[in-house]
């Protein structure tokens, strides 16, 4: 069988090149990379993963960014609540996991979403985090504090990654804060936390998730997109689609909520 | 093509995958979501998709909410096909 190739390596550096930075960004980076179809000169999986490895870290070499992904682990009692920043795998696919093996690839020790990433910034953003996934002091609000986008491969606009954070600024009767003990492990340092996590009633059947902001922030023209293989690139500022979601999610907080 | 078709084939996909429970609301699964195929088998599932029931998918297709679900997909199929 022939197989039609979509794209190639040099490719995925043409389209990141496209997305016009500042100097010393953070970038959210999510991304579904089946989405944009068959890459030319990727034999396998880890050589797919190894191309847009390799294409992410030159653009933030050249832009002097920093890159963070989703490394969600979604800790559960399963696991007894212990959380291994070496060890404990994202439940977020191949490639979050790939990333998690790469040298120089730095972990936050969040044990229910936690993000990994490279860049001059790293250790600033994912340091100092307090001890609640969605709340004061955690990730999605420091995001704010830095020049921050979000840059979506192969997924919609839909990918909003600060979206149970608006559901906590915004009191929702689905959620409530629960606390956790768990013991976090970072090498030979072991520590016993009291976590809070931000969960969904079981009794709310619905799901949430952010098509509605997605599309409204791409009339809005604060998504952006530019094509990529079969697929698309989707990129915004992090601060105006945060705004933009907080306004809309405080006029109707179940926005979010399918 | 009607819907118990489409349905019955998507399954067959998805079953080759990974076994789906007897018990499963189809309504209600998002296998996207779910982990049932991950975002670098998705390219397969696709191709697969379009050669068994001869349509294009489109990207606004495949990152849209009805793609997730199985209910939403064999909605996608069956427009494309009808």
């Amino acid at each position: 069988m022939t197989l039609r190739f979509d794209y190639d390596y040099e490719d995925i550096s043409k389209s990141l090149n496209k997305i016009k930075l500042n100097k010393n960004s953070v970038i959210f980076l999510t991304s579904s990379i089946g989405m944009l179809g068959h890459c030319k000169n990727a034999r396998n999986i880890d050589k797919l993963s190894e191309n847009y490895f390799q294409s992410l870290k030159k653009y933030s070499q050249k832009n002097s960014s920093t890159i963070i992904f989703p490394t969600y682990s979604y800790n559960e009692y399963k696991y007894k609540n212990i959380f291994d920043i070496k060890k404990t795998s994202s439940k977020l696919g191949y490639f979050s996991n790939f990333i998690l093996k790469k040298k120089g690839v730095l972990r936050s020790d969040d044990p229910f979403v936690s993000v990994a990433g490279f860049g001059p910034q790293i250790k600033k953003i994912i340091g100092n985090l307090s001890n609640q996934s969605y709340g004061p002091g955690c990730l999605f609000e420091k995001l704010l504090e830095f020049n921050s986008y979000c840059i979506n491969l192969g997924l919609g606009s839909n990918w909003i990654p600060f979206i149970h954070y608006l559901d906590y600024l915004n009191n929702v009767k689905f959620r409530f804060n629960k606390k956790f003990k768990i013991k976090i492990i970072n090498n030979k340092l072991h520590k016993d936390v009291i976590w809070k996590y931000y969960c969904q009633y079981k009794r709310i059947k619905k799901i949430s998730d952010g098509y509605k902001l997605g599309l409204i922030a791409e009339k809005k023209k604060i998504y952006k997109s530019i094509n990529l293989g079969r697929g698309k690139i989707f990129y915004c500022s992090y601060n105006k689609l945060f705004d933009m979601s907080k306004k809309m999610t405080k006029k109707n907080p179940k926005l979010t909520l399918v | 093509m009607d819907k118990n078709k489409i349905k019955k084939k998507i399954i067959n996909l998805l079953n080759k995958r990974k076994k789906i429970k007897k018990d499963t609301n189809f309504k209600t699964y998002y296998y996207l979501d779910n982990g049932h195929i991950d975002s670098i088998e998705i390219m397969n599932f696709v191709i697969e998709l379009e050669k068994l029931f001869q349509i294009k998918l489109f990207n606004k297709d495949i990152i849209s909410r009805e793609f997730r679900s199985v209910q939403g997909l064999i909605s996608i199929v069956h427009d494309k096909i009808k």
